[in-house]
């Protein structure tokens, strides 16, 4: 085996090692939703809503540049079901419903994120 | 001396071109897997024979010059942005080993095409300003060298059949 190929499979080897180590830590990460998951929208980076995971609802959203995408949480996931991005990676996208998932809009700077309901901010707590 | 500099613009002009169209052929293709930024970087195939043949300042003329094209007529201006981040950072990295014996054409290729997601999503992650982007990586590592990695073979066997003709 020559010099080069020897060397291009370590990387191959290496981004591999890479990507499944990061594919444990995320996934350890996003632990499945618990019952009080909810899917936030985030419009340029700013919250504009978040709605329950486990209500079904259609949620219309403005994007910047007057771009507009459709928000539906269904059977316990959010999936996007319209976008008037001329991509439509944010509508081909499978639902998500797991804390730290996200579906993104770039063209609209839209992003949804489902964020279980212990990692809520909690506002204030009396004892 | 002249001659040289007509066949000089009339190569970069071609290869610009075929750039251009072999981006619009890819934006046809679907991408089948709903996660974005899998995609065939087809329009590397001719940044690679660019950078082979031409150098790095050329390779770099070409690949900017296509994307702020191609965002011009079929992309849009943000889409530009994110293009522009990833083939940059691609281009730089694809720099620093092109002229060495470390990867051959197929290497620098993967590596190319694993910092042009990289790249893509860091500059996600800045416009959305969101973190949690991150989980993105994991599938554009793999996808980014394995489509690297195709191109760099096409562009091998591109560049070896080329190089006696074009360089200039």
């Amino acid at each position: 085996m020559n010099k080069t190929l020897r060397n291009e499979c370590l990387l191959l080897c290496g981004i591999l090692l890479l990507a499944g180590i990061g594919y444990g830590l995320i996934s350890y990460r996003q632990t499945q939703s618990t019952r009080d998951a909810q899917a936030v929208i985030l419009v340029d980076g700013k919250e504009v809503g978040r709605y329950p995971l486990n209500e079904d609802c259609q949620i219309p959203i403005q994007g910047v540049n007057g771009g507009k995408n459709t928000l539906q949480i269904k059977n316990g996931t959010a999936k996007i079901t319209k976008a008037s991005c001329p991509d439509g990676i944010c509508y081909k996208h499978r639902a998500i419903k797991k804390n730290g998932q996200t579906i993104v809009c770039l063209p609209n700077k839209v992003v949804i994120e489902i964020q279980s309901g212990d990692e809520a901010d909690v506002d204030g707590s009396t004892n | 001396m002249k001659e040289n500099r007509t066949k000089l613009v009339a190569y970069v002009g071609m290869l610009i071109s075929l750039a251009f169209i072999l981006s619009y052929v890819e934006s046809l293709i679907p991408i089948s897997l709903g996660i974005p930024g899998v995609k065939l970087g087809l329009a590397n195939l001719v940044v690679m024979v660019a950078l082979y043949t031409l150098g790095a300042k050329y390779a770099m003329l070409l690949s900017l010059i296509r994307i702020v094209l191609v965002g011009f007529s079929f992309g849009s201006l943000a889409s530009m942005m994110y293009a522009l981040a990833g083939g940059i950072l691609s281009l730089l990295v694809m720099f620093l080993f092109y002229k060495r014996t470390i990867f051959s054409v197929r290497g620098v290729s993967m590596l190319g095409g694993v910092c042009h997601n990289v790249g893509q999503i860091l500059m996600a992650m800045l416009v959305v300003q969101n973190p949690l982007l991150i989980s993105y990586f994991p599938v554009l590592l793999i996808s980014g060298t394995v489509a690297g990695l195709g191109i760099g073979l096409l562009a091998a066997m591109i560049i070896k059949r080329v190089e006696k003709v074009y360089r200039i």
